[in-house]
């Protein structure tokens, strides 16, 4: 009792240890998948933002570099025929929102689509003149910080200006609406997922921002400022202001709770501007991967848990089949011993009560053998005497007759008997008449009775049948029964 | 009228007249001559009086003679009950007895008499065609004086009654 007890508490302990081990393993695996998978995720992250801001910063290079060399190849060429390239240009190249030509007076002669052109606006009359202005002196292209349309929304404006020679002939405007990059190259990132994309400039102003429509065209810098909140995203922006790549985390403040967001950055550069794409994630989105990842292994571990479980199960299953079928057949051979000892039991007590029989016929047999025999002896011994009388001589010497024929038919019976037991009498069926065996049997026994003064009658039925059967034994049948009643019928005169 | 009660009967008057003849007795008791003759010769027999039980006559008849001859009373019974009342009535000196009778067996005989005060003493040699050992053993428990099994030797047999009878002799 008390080792099975030590036992359990040995198996609890050993129990206790393992599953401490197997625990402190799980914690630092998970430790180090953990800080894998977020630096992959961080690593992704980046890569989609720089593969963001390169495409940004290409396609925005392309349509200057575009107007560009059309300013200085069709330089000497008449106005008309500048301005009818811009449909082409308009039409192959996609992502312009509009191509326009203003002259050396400043006024917006022809536009392509026309319907978006502003024709006879003057930037002098508008007040608008600085960039066309310094685009005209410094003979370089101006592209001043995004501004907002008139149909709305924010645009980059790209002033090239056009020389022939020394003279000057006007500049191509060409507008490109921050929505068509954005919508190409910044809003696709962030199907189904959580979190959002936003595009700032070198003063931090907002040029996309995918979750706060209202936020764009606002300075983040000073709206951060201004609430003092938000240390840690405020220290992001200064970093992509500079120009710098990389990621980061900071605490958003929402209105509920706050959560952990990882903000990868990376600098958009095209002609002397630097703008930056960060895509702001919260930190969650990790834990999801993780998650992802566990539940992979869990429903591998489960289903590997299950084919054991479901062979093991099969296999106990199988060999208490076998076992119960095993125990069927014990308990039937079983059940067949029982009887078969009942049996013998049974054959036992018929064999024992056969024996009594046997011994009590033996017993039986011998003192009948033996009455006849102490007769003869006696008389014999009596014979042998001196002086014996003439009539007790004659007595002892029909006794001794008597009880040699008394012998003889003993043994002739057991005879008899014995050839019934085995079976080797051998019986003459004929047809027998009743009285004839009834009258045979009576002249034999009648010297008998006389002897002891019975009288015997006999009355018998007219007409008895005939029966088919041994007439000699059915003789001695009568004549056994009729003897019989005279040795137990009493001697009236003794 | 009790057999028993005429030959006591017949003693008183004897004792008293001794001069009676047997007519007169036959007269005072109601019986006939030849029965007071019969009873005054059995009352006055003084030898050994020897009861033999058995129920086949061949065989007692013959042991009958041999007695006889040895100069035994012999008188006999040829089944359980009618030893009995031969015993109360002739009080006999010893009791040879069959063990297979009809109506009562000798054991049973054997074992009334060795039960009953007036006749325990008389001595029984049981004389029987069975001799096994556990039947000798019986008849001995139960008071037999003695055992002899069929065929016994006439010799012996007398050797044997008066062994037993110098044995019980008062």
């Amino acid at each position: 009792m008390k080792v099975k007890r030590d036992n359990r508490l040995v198996i609890l302990v050993i129990c206790i240890i393992l599953i401490g081990i197997v625990t402190f393993l799980g914690f630092k695996t998970h430790g180090e998948v953990e800080e894998l998978v977020q630096q992959q995720f961080n690593e992704q992250q980046l890569l989609l933002a720089r593969q963001a801001a390169l495409g940004i910063g290409e396609f925005a290079d392309e349509r200057v570099t575009i107007i560009e060399i059309l300013a200085r190849d069709r330089s000497e060429d008449s106005i008309d025929n500048i301005t009818g390239c811009f449909k082409p240009i308009y039409e192959g190249t996609s992502g312009f929102y509009s191509i326009e030509f203003i002259d050396t007076n400043g006024v917006v002669v022809y536009g392509y689509p026309e319907y978006r052109a502003p024709i006879g606006y003057n930037v002098y009359a508008e007040n608008r003149s600085s960039v066309f202005g310094s685009a005209r002196d410094l003979r370089e292209t101006e592209i001043p910080s995004s501004t907002a349309l008139f149909e709305g929304g924010l645009g980059s404006f790209i002033w090239v200006p056009v020389y022939e020679g020394e003279e000057f002939r006007g500049v191509i405007l060409g507008i490109i609406r921050m929505s068509t990059i954005t919508d190409r190259f910044l809003t696709p990132i962030m199907q189904n997922r959580t979190g959002y994309v936003y595009l700032i400039d070198r003063n931090g102003k907002s040029l996309y921002d995918g979750t706060r429509r209202e936020a764009i065209g606002k300075n983040y810098i000073k709206m951060l400022k201004e609430v003092n909140t938000n240390a840690s995203w405020l220290e992001i922006l200064n970093e992509q202001i500079n120009g710098s790549e990389g990621t980061a985390v900071y605490l958003k403040e929402g209105d509920e709770s706050n959560s952990e967001q990882i903000v990868a950055y990376a600098p958009v550069r095209w002609r002397d501007k630097i703008w930056s794409v960060g895509i702001s994630v919260p930190a969650s989105e990790v834990d999801h991967l993780i998650r992802s990842v566990y539940a992979k292994q869990m429903i591998f571990l489960s289903t590997v848990i299950a084919i054991i479980l479901g062979g093991s199960f099969g296999l106990i299953l199988m060999f208490s089949r076998w076992n119960k079928t095993l125990e069927a057949e014990v308990e039937s051979k079983t059940c067949d011993l029982t009887r078969t000892n009942e049996e013998l039991a049974q054959a036992n007590e018929r064999l024992k009560e056969l024996d009594k029989l046997k011994s009590e016929f033996v017993s039986m047999v011998s003192h009948e053998l033996k009455t006849p025999l102490a007769a003869m002896k006696t008389s014999a011994q009596v014979l042998e005497l001196a002086d014996v009388e003439e009539a007790t001589q004659q007595e002892m010497l029909s006794i001794i007759t008597r009880n040699i024929d008394r012998q003889t038919n003993l043994v002739n019976d057991l005879l008899d008997l014995s050839r019934v037991e085995s079976g080797r009498l051998e019986l003459k069926f004929v047809s027998v008449a009743l009285d004839t065996v009834i009258a045979d049997s009576i002249e034999i026994v009648k010297p008998a009775a006389e002897e002891k003064d019975i009288t015997l009658n006999v009355e018998l039925p007219a007409g008895l049948a005939s029966v088919k059967g041994d007439s000699e034994k059915l003789t001695q049948v009568v004549i056994n029964l009729i003897f019989n009643a005279i040795k137990f019928t009493p001697c009236v005169f003794g | 009228m009790n057999i028993g009660t005429i030959d006591d009967k017949i003693v008183e008057l004897l004792q008293n007249e001794a001069t009676l003849s047997y007519s007169e007795i036959a007269e005072r008791l109601c019986i006939t001559e030849t029965e007071v003759a019969e009873r005054i010769r059995r009352l006055s027999d003084a030898r050994t009086k020897i009861l033999i039980v058995d129920d086949e006559l061949d065989t007692l008849l013959p042991l009958k003679r041999a007695l006889e001859m040895e100069g035994y009373n012999i008188i006999e019974a040829q089944d359980g009950l009618d030893a009995l009342e031969e015993v109360r009535t002739e009080i006999p000196d010893l009791v040879l007895l069959d063990l297979m009778l009809p109506r009562l067996n000798g054991f049973e005989v054997c074992q009334r008499l060795k039960q009953a005060e007036a006749t325990s003493y008389i001595p029984i040699i049981m004389l029987t065609a069975k001799g096994e050992t556990s039947d000798k053993v019986e008849g001995i428990e139960i008071g037999a004086d003695d055992y002899v099994t069929k065929p016994f030797d006439l010799a012996e047999l007398k050797a044997r009654i008066k062994a037993v009878l110098r044995r019980t002799a008062p």
